[in-house]
């Protein structure tokens, strides 16, 4: 399943800087973060990428 | 739910003292205090000329299932890591040593009793003129890649001693080592409850900020355990694991501890939060409010590490204070001012913190 997310364009190495580009990429939806799929060191990153762009 | 795959091959990966330093240097590891050894996530060894063990941090204790005091003194190739008196890694050391490369990189398989590991080695020697605080004169700088199984083909002489065999006498002196080879006391709560209340007599302003601290410096020794535990059992770092796995160990430990139950609360993650529940938190039922401050700087210190990025644990409700279990949000380092004028007051859930930094911002941004 999580594979096929990425057929919209983002390589796997991408994906797996993770959540910044991920979520640039689906920015037309609110972001959704599955905690059981993305690496703890992603997941965490992005609370510090969100604040970052001043939500 | 939306998903991603972040799983990789832990090869692909630079060495997590890579990652934390641009480049290896000895000199720089022998200006570090113990303290500051022990804070690092990998195993650092500092050899003096013979090849004994001069400074040796908890991780790499951790890891070897070593004690500190033990092992400090002992030679490394012919005691402790007798796997590694070969020609290739001894070859290395007198390299370095003898200043023909100024660092090494290598892997190499330690063969312990207990399981096998096959970890990165960074080696390189002090440079004379920085080589005064220590005896140290050679560092390695030891990252776990992957725990395998006891190696059949080593001969038991070559592998590792357990502590036991490096202290018989410890057990008659009433020494008690768990699983890991840490020693282990056993206190009740009453003496946290008098730790808590000096402090806080002391420092009545300063409690929270003292104890967060403490509770720093705790989650960053913590970090070696849960990422042996994490190799150990998933086979992969801590922070490679998924999220959700990835907590479960953090949340094993705190409750290995007896300190309480924790859960975690994803809701609020795009708005950039997540929440932390402790039921039954030990900190809270001796010491009020201020205790949690403990488990503050513990979260943060783990989430920290796996982050690499700063981020910070602030309680929005207590139990000491009426609430029905202590609710923590952990936020970037950044929101560190919004969060700490955001729990002010009475209890309140992760996503009222949330809803508080977001207005902030937009109040901010007009």
């Amino acid at each position: 399943m999580p594979h096929a997310e990425l057929a919209t364009g983002l390589n796997e190495d991408e994906a797996r800087t993770p959540a910044r580009a991920y979520f640039a990429a689906f920015r037309w939806e609110p972001p959704l973060i599955d905690p059981a799929w993305v690496t703890a060191s992603a997941f965490l990153a992005f609370l510090d990428d969100v604040a970052g762009e001043g939500s | 739910m939306t998903a991603i795959s972040a799983a990789a091959p832990a090869a692909s990966k630079p060495p997590v003292s890579e990652r934390l330093y641009a480049s290896f240097d000895p000199d720089r590891l022998d200006a570090l205090g113990d303290e500051e050894l022990d804070a690092l996530p990998f195993g650092v060894i500092g050899l003096d000329a013979d090849g004994r063990i001069a400074r040796y941090n908890m991780a790499e204790a951790r890891f070897a299932r070593l004690d500190r005091g033990q092992v400090v003194g002992r030679s490394f190739f012919g005691e402790v890591a007798r796997c590694t008196d070969t020609p290739e890694f001894r070859g290395h050391f007198d390299e370095v040593k003898s200043g023909a490369r100024a660092t090494v990189r290598f892997e190499f398989v330690f063969a312990f009793r207990f399981g096998a590991q096959r970890v990165d080695v960074d080696m390189g020697a002090v440079s004379s003129a920085a080589a005064a605080p220590t005896s140290a004169r050679v560092y390695l700088c030891v990252n776990r890649r992957k725990f395998l199984p006891r190696q059949k083909d080593v001969p038991a002489a070559l592998e590792a001693p357990l502590i036991t065999e490096l202290e018989p006498e410890a057990e008659a002196a009433g020494v008690v080592r768990d699983d890991h080879a840490r020693r282990r006391i056993e206190v009740d709560l009453t003496m946290l409850e008098a730790l808590f209340g000096t402090i806080a007599r002391r420092e009545k302003l300063g409690a929270r900020a003292m104890l967060r601290d403490w509770g720093t410096a705790w989650g960053k020794l913590a970090v070696a355990d849960l990422e042996t535990e994490a190799l150990e059992s998933h086979g992969k770092s801590l922070g490679e694991l998924p999220m959700t796995s990835a907590m479960e160990v953090v949340a094993g430990y705190f409750q290995r501890q007896k300190l309480g139950r924790v859960t975690f609360d994803y809701e609020e993650a795009a708005r950039g939060a997540i929440g932390l529940r402790v039921e039954r938190s030990a900190f809270a039922e001796v010491s009020g409010e201020a205790g949690c401050a403990t488990v503050e700087g513990i979260f943060a210190a783990i989430l920290t590490h796996l982050a690499a990025r700063g981020l910070v644990v602030r309680e929005s409700a207590c139990r000491a204070a009426g609430a029905e279990h202590c609710l923590f949000v952990a936020v970037s380092a950044s929101r560190m001012a919004a969060v700490e004028r955001a729990v002010r007051g009475p209890s309140k859930t992760p996503r009222a913190i949330v809803d508080a930094l977001s207005e902030e911002a937009r109040r901010a941004a007009r």
